[in-house]
């Protein structure tokens, strides 16, 4: 029984693992370049874009065609690109999405339809929306809508409610330079 | 051997064992009252998971040191002699179930890692983060098919550590690392050795959180010998702005971020589905039904608020989800504790001895 215990009590001692740098490669996700093409969904179609110099790629993620992250005061605010086919759920059903992502009550389409701006990009007209609210500043967004044949491509700005009003020429500008 | 039999009965001394039980339970009153003030974490790492706690310059038995004593104290009842003796089984029995204890709780500790899968609908998963633990990784992205990745782990992430490695041109000497910090932009441009988010921000440092895992860590470190990139940089949790460097025609980001376990297995979201208290944008239950896949070979699971996932030592729970756009995200709360059963058997062990020597004393009793 003692050898045994010794026997423990040594294998135990020489148990220290001290192999802290690791080494591995996993195939790459897909990178999203500045100039790169992508297929709209559903059709043989590509569309491109234009991406102010401030902005830097952020963090990649499946859903999304592509993700940007701008600096501005002592903050970050977040974009992302995601395409859908057909409608994508509606412009009510996301405007209420993002609307209850910012603790505000759902509106009816015509209330929604108010506080939309149409704009224009190569791809054709589209929705434009801010959406704030009043009681929480921490974060609000700007929403793009692009209805291209039979497919949506949503364009969405998160940053706090004073950083949407800094950056919505450049999300404008961001928006409007969407091209065939 | 007569000394080493008198050291022996010195140590296995019951009189240890009492004291060592005693300390524990102030021990867990001090834990349980202070983890309200400096959170979970901090309170298990201070008063269990540590060898001493400093009260000033005197260093008070911390549970890590306790325990260790504890098991010398009941491994020495096994140097005695007729210890399988009908009259001494119960009592072998009971010490070998507490020994087993102390035993999963050394590998618990040691072994253990908790942290979170997160997976969007549609999507794979084959790793999950740790909540407390940090790594900082340099990805090689010259590859037009894979990244390579040189990880340094969390115990070597500390002031004045240099971390280099052969595969890498360069060297890294952390300045400071922070448990809790923010960036905050700099009024002036920093000097000219102040490189990437440096040059625009520094990293403030903040009082560690309550709930350990909320602290966004960082660090302030001097890259060496890359020639044109040498300079001071920064790297905080959750950066969205990845530091990125050219040398020797290789490109490489460098990324501080929370450790992270690959899975011998793939876990991909099917289906998330959550069901709201009506009326409200609270949830009453959500769950994901995931395809589990081993070898190519998938199988699908439901993974609900109660019910969760093992398989191969991993127990994955519901524990919260991200909604971003029209698809959802799920977050599964990941254990790996390779000392999840000792507990169980260890307390039938107890148990077993304790009736067998209560037994034997009764029938004794009733002999008399």
């Amino acid at each position: 029984m003692k050898k045994l215990y010794i026997f423990v009590f040594i294998l135990a001692l020489s148990c220290n693992d001290d192999k802290h740098i690791k080494y591995y490669k996993i195939p790459k996700l897909k990178v999203v370049n500045k100039n790169q093409d992508f297929k709209i969904e559903d059709s043989q179609l590509s569309f491109t874009w234009n991406v102010p110099s401030n902005w830097v790629i952020g963090k990649e993620s499946s859903m999304r065609l592509a993700s940007y992250t701008i600096a501005y005061d002592n903050l970050f605010a977040d974009v992302s690109v995601t395409n859908f086919s057909g409608d994508g759920g509606g412009v009510e059903q996301n405007v209420n999405r993002w609307r209850r992502q910012l603790n505000l009550e759902p509106q009816s389409i015509e209330l929604i339809e108010k506080d939309i701006q149409n704009k224009k990009s190569d791809l054709g007209n589209y929705k434009f929306l801010k959406i704030i609210n009043p009681t929480n500043e921490e974060s609000a967004f700007l929403c793009s809508i692009i209805t291209v044949k039979n497919s949506t491509i949503f364009v969405k700005l998160n940053a706090t409610a004073s950083g949407v009003d800094k950056l919505e020429n450049q999300f404008l500008e961001f928006c409007s330079s969407f091209k065939f | 051997m007569k000394n080493i039999n008198k050291y022996i009965t010195i140590i296995g001394s019951p009189k240890i064992f009492s004291y060592t039980v005693m300390w524990l339970i102030v021990l867990v009153f001090i834990g349980t009252v202070v983890q309200k003030d400096i959170g979970l974490y901090a309170a298990q790492m201070d008063y269990f998971s540590s060898w001493f706690k400093w009260i000033g310059f005197i260093p008070l038995p911390s549970g890590k040191i306790t325990m260790l004593v504890m098991f010398i104290n009941l491994s020495c009842y096994f140097f005695r002699p007729n210890i399988f003796n009908k009259n001494k089984l119960g009592i072998t029995i009971t010490h070998s179930g507490v020994i087993l204890m102390l035993l999963g709780g050394g590998l618990t500790s040691y072994f253990s890692s908790e942290g979170s899968v997160v997976i969007d609908e549609g999507n794979k998963s084959n790793f999950y983060e740790n909540y407390y633990n940090k790594e900082f990784a340099v990805v090689d992205t010259s590859s037009p098919d894979y990244d390579r990745f040189v990880i340094f782990d969390n115990p070597l992430i500390k002031v004045n550590s240099i971390l280099s490695d052969k595969s890498l041109p360069f060297d890294i000497e952390i300045l400071d690392y922070y448990v809790n910090c923010k960036p905050v932009s700099r009024i002036y441009e920093g000097g000219d050795e102040f490189k990437g988010m440096a040059k625009n921000f520094f990293l403030q440092e903040l009082p560690s959180e309550k709930e350990y895992e909320k602290n966004i860590s960082g660090i302030i470190y001097r890259l060496k010998n890359s020639d044109s990139f040498d300079g001071i940089y920064i790297n905080y949790i959750g950066q969205p702005i990845t530091q990125s460097l050219t040398v020797d025609e290789k490109d490489y980001m460098l990324l501080l971020r929370r450790q992270r376990t690959y899975l011998p297995f793939q876990l991909e979201l099917i289906d998330f589905e959550k069901i709201m208290h009506p009326g409200t944008n609270i949830a009453k239950s959500f769950s994901s039904l995931v395809n589990l896949i081993e070898e190519n070979v998938p199988r699908k699971v439901l993974i609900s608020m109660n019910e969760p996932l093992r398989h191969r030592g991993y127990t994955f729970y519901q524990a919260s989800f991200i909604e971003d756009g029209p698809k959802q995200t799920t977050v599964l709360a990941t254990v790996k504790n390779h000392g999840r059963l000792f507990p169980y058997i260890s307390t039938i062990i107890m148990s077993i001895g304790i009736l067998y020597h209560m037994l034997l004393m009764f029938l004794r009793k009733k002999k008399v």
